[in-house]
């Protein structure tokens, strides 16, 4: 199988700056993936509708803003209502520990809180997908 | 083969997830539908293809956002494949192009899917004609195709469409060197982008006195326009050279010529690409190749018997 793993990175949230996403973005793509990058401040339906389009195995959201309960929770739902709750969604920002098992109830299936390095998602993803897409 | 066969019925009804799923496929192991992708091509080639090309940073992926824009506002639906360079140590890439076209992201006429090159030629592979045609069959009225190219290389792209914009900027003082080199005479409009700096008024003078008298293969002269897409300035004079082209095209039989041509050059893509899949599964001959085993010669011999069993 020649397969390359596609990942959505997006920066939802009104907060002003993706250096985070920038920086695991370009990490990614040096690991041999291809990172599909979609600038700041992204609306759910926005992550939503380019992932499809995209056909991406993983959407990566960096959250800064604080509002990541409601932002996380529409693009899960959304992704339901697609049919495309397949795409394996993790987050990284700023994120209390108490909000992290509410969030993997929704189905994010990984949360990296900041001081992950970027070898540690990287080694996540690989493992995920050893055994190639589901 | 089951999953196949439910995506092509899918994508007959026009299924947005079962177009995307096909590109992945068409990138990944386009072999798994080479035998019934035909079945999806009905034989009709309705779309119109505008390949956009030139510099990294030098404005294509802002301007097709804006040619979006016209287009829908016209009433016409949009596809897009936006082709960014793969690494060639990692096989990966960074995707950007969409960074300038989110806010068509839900339009339900506009498709826009990011592409590495991977490993074809000019920025194209097999993936990209075929890409192509898949939004053509699925129906939509505009493809654009963005390829980054410097010199040579933007002649592929330009095969690969109905109207070619090289777009250039006032910065990149060699672009009126390649064009002396002849390598750019197959561009059907060059767009001087940026045209809000300084430089633009003077580099749209010179080609037009570099391409003044110049015309390509068909007999057709590259038409220069001026653009600014943060100004969103030059854009229906964009539209309407465009437009020229495209009767031009009509008038002397020109269209054609050039589907004619894509379909060959398409068929010489499957065609490498079907051998050499071939090869691969066989595997020996390879082997023996690399090995010392046989000679080049004895092994085109044998390929053929196998390749033709
Ligand atoms: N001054 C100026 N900058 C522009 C114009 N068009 C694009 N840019 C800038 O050029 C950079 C590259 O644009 P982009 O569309 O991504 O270029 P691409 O790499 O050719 O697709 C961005 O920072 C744009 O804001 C223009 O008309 N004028
Ligand atoms: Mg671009």
């Amino acid at each position: 199988m020649n397969r390359r793993l596609r990942v959505l990175i997006a920066k939802p949230g009104l907060d002003g700056h993706d250096r985070g996403a920038k920086v695991i973005a370009r990490a990614l793509r040096d690991a041999g993936m291809e990172v599909i990058y979609t600038g700041l401040h992204q609306t759910p339906e926005q992550i939503v509708e380019t992932a499809i389009q995209e056909d991406v195995d993983v959407i990566g959201l960096s959250i800064l803003s604080g509002a990541h309960i409601p932002l996380f929770k529409r693009v899960m739902d959304l992704l339901k209502e697609k049919g495309a709750e397949d795409i394996l969604v993790f987050g990284g920002g700023v994120i209390p520990e108490d909000d992290i098992p509410v969030l993997e109830s929704f189905g994010v299936k990984k949360i990296f809180t900041p001081g992950t390095s970027t070898r540690e998602v990287i080694e996540y993803l690989e493992e995920y997908f050893k055994n190639g897409r589901n | 083969m089951e999953e196949i066969d439910k995506l092509l019925e899918d994508f007959k009804k026009r299924d947005r997830r079962a177009l995307s799923r096909l590109i992945t496929i068409i990138e990944n192991n386009f072999y798994k539908i080479q035998k019934k992708f035909y079945l999806l091509l009905d034989g009709t080639q309705k779309s119109y293809i505008i390949g956009v090309t030139g510099a990294p940073g030098a404005g294509k992926s802002s301007l097709i956002n804006l040619l979006i824009s016209a287009f829908r506002k016209e009433g016409k639906s949009v596809g897009v494949i936006a082709v960014d360079p793969t690494s060639h140590r990692t096989g990966g890439a960074f995707l950007g192009d969409r960074i300038r076209m989110q806010s068509h992201a839900l339009d339900k006429d506009v498709f826009i899917r990011s592409m590495g090159s991977r490993e074809g030629k000019g920025g194209l592979s097999l993936s990209t004609p075929l890409a192509v045609r898949l939004l053509d069959a699925y129906g939509f009225d505009i493809i654009m195709v963005e390829t980054v190219g410097i010199g040579q290389e933007d002649i592929e792209i330009f095969k690969l469409s109905d109207t070619g914009l090289l777009v250039v900027t006032p910065e990149s003082g060699d672009d009126i060197q390649l064009i002396k080199a002849g390598n750019l005479e197959e561009a059907d409009i060059i767009v001087i982008n940026k045209a809000d700096r300084e430089g633009a008024d003077r580099l749209y003078k010179e080609f037009k006195r570099e391409l003044g008298n110049v015309k390509n293969s068909y007999g057709f002269s590259p038409i220069i326009v001026k653009v600014s897409t943060v100004k969103k300035e030059g854009i229906s004079e964009l539209i309407e050279a465009i437009d020229i082209h495209k009767r031009f095209m009509e008038d002397n039989r020109v269209f054609e010529k050039k589907r004619r041509e894509r379909n060959l050059s398409l068929f010489y893509l499957l065609m490498d690409y079907t051998i050499r899949k071939t090869l691969r599964e066989e595997g020996i001959i390879l082997k023996d190749i690399e090995s010392g085993n046989i000679d080049p010669f004895t092994g085109v011999k044998k390929a053929m018997n196998v390749i033709c069993e």
